[in-house]
């Protein structure tokens, strides 16, 4: 088998492994938060906002992209991009890098549609990622419990 | 080959602790008993298929102390790693306030100062302190 092919049979073997696995993304949990619980104000019903956005990991991109190509020099220049792009993610972070850092600021208008009353207690902030071959998703879930008002409740 | 499953034998119930995130909510003047929920999962070689268990933890507040207010929720989310075994625990702790509790079980807290714990009340001993 030249080399080539035996390239090709390798690139398929990973097409394969990342289709058959990628249902199966694992999921990380990054942070929790639970807000006071008020249960004397009515009835509570669950609700529940989540917000996701595509995060990319750059390096393992890179290095994919190099692995896909066919010339040696090609591959080089994968894991240089890999490199040069990760200067630029020094710091703390949750999960991979996104493309757009205001997804996550509908949630309020969001749980607010979702509860006509507005008022929401127990609220469980989480941040979490769902992570899959070079993409994940960046999740941000809000779920609380909408109060309403019951009779003899002001 | 004994010697080595002797020594993973002796070490596996030891793990390394890790904590990922900590939380307060305001602390009232008046605090009732305390009520404590904690949900956990397990997975190999920290391959989580899901982080629903979390959604175990208000439930299990909601159930020690029904149709009242809960405040003051401690919320801590830690991880164990045993050898190629990853557990996750979140554990919130809470003070119950049932409106017929008598008054001469809540405690007088923080002295009528504020309602709020300050960091050094608050985050003895935990290192990160989330300000709501």
């Amino acid at each position: 088998m030249s080399t080539a092919q035996s390239r090709q049979t390798n690139w398929l073997a990973t097409a394969c492994a990342a289709l058959c696995l990628g249902p199966w993304g694992c999921a990380s949990l990054y942070q929790i938060q639970i807000s006071d619980i008020q249960g004397t104000e009515g009835h509570l019903s669950p609700v529940e906002v989540r917000v996701s956005e595509t995060g990319i990991d750059v390096q393992r991109a890179a290095e994919l992209e190099g692995v896909m190509m066919a010339s040696r020099m090609s591959r080089l220049e994968g894991h240089e991009v890999g490199g040069i792009l990760s200067l630029f993610q020094f710091g703390p972070k949750t999960g991979n890098v996104v493309y757009s850092e205001i997804y996550a600021d509908q949630l309020v208008r969001e749980m607010v549609r979702q509860c006509p009353t507005g008022r929401i207690t127990g609220l469980v902030s989480v941040r979490e990622t769902r992570a899959y071959p070079v993409v994940s998703g960046e999740v941000v879930k809000l779920s609380g419990l909408c109060i309403t008002p019951s009779e003899g409740v002001r | 080959m004994k010697r080595w499953l002797l020594t993973l034998c002796l070490l596996s119930p030891c793990s390394c602790a890790t904590l990922n995130s900590v939380s307060f909510t305001h602390v009232p003047r008046g605090r009732g008993e305390t009520v404590r929920a904690s949900a956990h999962d397990w997975a190999l070689f920290n391959l989580h298929s899901s982080n629903d268990f979390i959604d175990e933890v208000r439930r299990g507040l909601l159930t020690q102390c029904p149709n009242s207010n809960i405040t003051g929720i401690f919320t801590k989310y830690e991880s164990f790693n045993y050898l190629g075994v990853v557990k996750r625990v979140v554990t919130a702790t809470g003070f119950c306030n049932r409106e017929d509790a008598p008054p001469e079980t809540l405690d007088p807290g923080v002295g009528g100062r504020s309602d709020t714990v300050n960091g050094s009340d608050a985050g003895a001993g935990t290192g990160q302190q989330h300000p709501e």
